[in-house]
């Protein structure tokens, strides 16, 4: 099975970019780096695929921007396809992350694989999937052979994860995913049926990037259990290093031609962890604690029992109704006996350092001051975003 | 008695205001690189461009030519009729922009408009800036002949962004071509 080297991955997702708006004499993709033109074709006269997205405005007005352009394979690829969805464009009018990044009131959809998936995703999946399907029957019905490739960034990413698993139920043959920034998709039982059903999936991050952070559990990256590439290390959360072009810039960091060249680390999504109220002091804001107190929160849940009705309830509810629950079942894990309640301190100790709060003392386990704590924690983690959000209007 | 001391002593009053703003200013000094998006910089969206239209060799007088700048959705357009030499030129064109997280799509590109027909004589585009020397130097000097067909040039890249390609489609040629790492006929 081919599979794209990571610079060419990022050139693709990187050119898509170029495709949401046409020139005076059409849409053009422009010169494309060599190592794409030696090896892919792309046919724009009958444009890009186009899709709807943003905030109601956009929706109402039905405002179509182009979103994906599909390429065929030659050379080492013959055969292959290549799907590319472009990132996220930022303006007053086309708020396309702003429902995942600032509103905590996050929607479910049921997906196309019957799990639950972000509500604002699949609308704008939704809106394109037509038009995708129109352009790659011809080209995939005849041809189980060949290697799918879908590319993306930021917003693309997540809307690549969605069509390669959709172009995986629909068409069968061999998919391949490659993310850079790409935000969380769905809860367990996606990120599980999606790491069975696309071949192979290189979700590549920055470290410091927190688009990747969001949503925040019970949203699960996929692969389940399986690696993640980090082009570049970085403590602290920095919602330039997100960039496909500026400093790092997944572009640069994925210039390379092999993917043993790039550091791998495997997240076990929720390892035992149980953290001490007297060590609350280590934590800070950085990707590494915001993972850290996520396996401890679910820990706790775990052992106690929780785990099942609670994962049961994010299913259903929208996350402030959610986060209520988790408070009272925290509050009531706390009263079953002394060492849960040192578990909850310890967790809701790290949560404050964590959101900058290191002078407040959990001195009650009450529902509210959970809540309050749970509140301050994903403020803290949605703060740098949403004020480069607001920044543009 | 205390407000009318406080009163009498405005000025170290305001001085301990100010220091203490300027406690608070600098304490958030840690968030001051990640928050630089608040500054506006200056972006160069175009160089001074000239150029000569030519058709089967013979400079072209009177002809419109277009040049569209991109930054996202705002596009600026500027128009130039060639002089009897065929000569044309733009101004360099510099606009002040926010920073942002998100990535934004800059395109540049020169046209020539005949009656209802429009050819495009030149193109690049990246993500965020076009300011490059590679590309700054090309539209220096150029000279576009109508009847060449469309190529492919591949820039020489900027050596602090690695990964950034940059390629542009024209049917010119340019008078200092040291930055054109391979050119070809676009398929």
């Amino acid at each position: 099975m081919n599979t794209l080297t990571p610079q060419m991955a990022s050139q693709l997702a990187n050119a898509a970019y170029r495709i949401r708006t046409a020139e005076r004499t059409g849409y053009s993709l422009g010169q494309l780096p060599p190592q794409i033109t030696k090896n892919f074709s792309f046919d724009l006269s009958n444009g890009p695929v186009q899709g709807v997205s943003g905030g109601m405005f956009s929706r109402m007005l039905n405002r179509k921007t182009g979103f994906a352009v599909i390429g065929q394979g030659k050379n080492q690829y013959h055969g292959d396809t290549v799907v590319a969805v472009r990132g996220t464009y930022m303006n007053w009018k086309t708020a396309e992350l702003r429902d995942v990044v600032t509103d905590l009131h996050f929607g479910l959809a049921t997906g196309d694989n019957q799990t639950r998936i972000h509500a604002g995703f699949n609308k704008v999946f939704q809106s394109i999937k037509p038009v995708l399907a129109e352009n790659l029957d011809p080209l995939l019905r005849a041809n189980a052979k060949g290697t799918v490739h879908c590319v993306g960034h930021s917003l693309g990413g997540a809307l690549a994860h969605l069509t390669a698993d959709w172009i995986k139920h629909k068409y069968g043959g061999k998919v391949c995913l490659y993310t850079f920034g790409a935000p969380r998709v769905g809860l367990t039982e996606f990120a599980k049926k999606t790491t069975a059903s696309v071949d192979k999936h290189f979700r590549c991050v920055h470290a410091s990037d927190p688009i990747p952070m969001i949503p925040v559990w019970p949203f699960i990256h996929a692969p389940f259990n399986k690696q993640e590439f980090v082009l570049s290390p970085g403590m602290m959360i920095n919602p330039f290093h997100h960039s496909m072009e500026s400093n790092p810039g997944y572009i640069n960091t994925a210039n390379t031609h092999s993917w043993e060249h790039v550091a791998q680390q495997t997240n076990i999504n929720a390892k035992s962890v149980v953290l001490r109220y007297a060590e609350r002091h280590r934590a800070s804001y950085t990707t590494y604690w915001a993972l850290r107190i996520t396996d401890a929160l679910v820990t706790i849940l775990k052992k106690a029992g929780q785990l099942p009705v609670i994962m049961a309830a994010a299913g259903i509810g929208t996350a402030l109704t959610f986060y209520d629950l988790l408070a009272r079942s925290m509050e009531h894990i706390a009263k079953i006996s002394v060492e849960f309640a040192d578990d909850i301190k310890g967790l809701l100790g790290h949560m404050l350092v964590f959101a900058g709060k290191v002078t407040t003392a959990v001195t009650e386990l009450t529902a509210r001051f959970i809540r309050w704590v749970f509140d301050a924690t994903l403020g803290a983690l949605y703060r740098s975003v949403r004020l480069a959000l607001e920044n543009l209007e | 008695m205390r407000t009318s001391n406080v009163w009498r002593k405005p000025l170290p009053l305001l001085a301990a205001a100010l220091s203490f703003l300027v406690f608070i200013v600098f304490s958030q000094q840690v968030n001051a690189d990640m928050f630089s998006w608040f500054k506006k910089k200056e972006l160069q969206l175009s160089p001074t461009v000239q150029g000569q239209i030519l058709l089967h060799g013979q400079p072209v007088k009177g002809i419109t030519v277009l040049r569209d700048l991109n930054y996202g959705d705002e596009l600026y357009t500027d128009r130039q009729v060639t002089g009897s030499d065929g000569h044309f030129s733009f101004p360099a064109k510099n606009i002040r922009v926010k920073d942002s997280m998100f990535d934004t799509d800059v395109r540049h590109g020169l046209f020539v408009e005949q009656g209802s027909e429009i050819t495009r004589i030149f193109s690049i585009s990246n993500l965020n800036t076009l300011d490059f020397k590679s590309f700054n130097t090309l539209l220096k000097n150029m000279t576009c002949e109508l009847s060449n067909p469309e190529l492919g040039y591949d820039l020489e890249p900027d050596p602090a962004k690695p990964g950034v390609y940059l390629g542009a489609i024209s049917k010119c040629s340019f008078a200092d071509e040291s930055v054109v790492t391979n050119k070809e006929i676009v398929e």
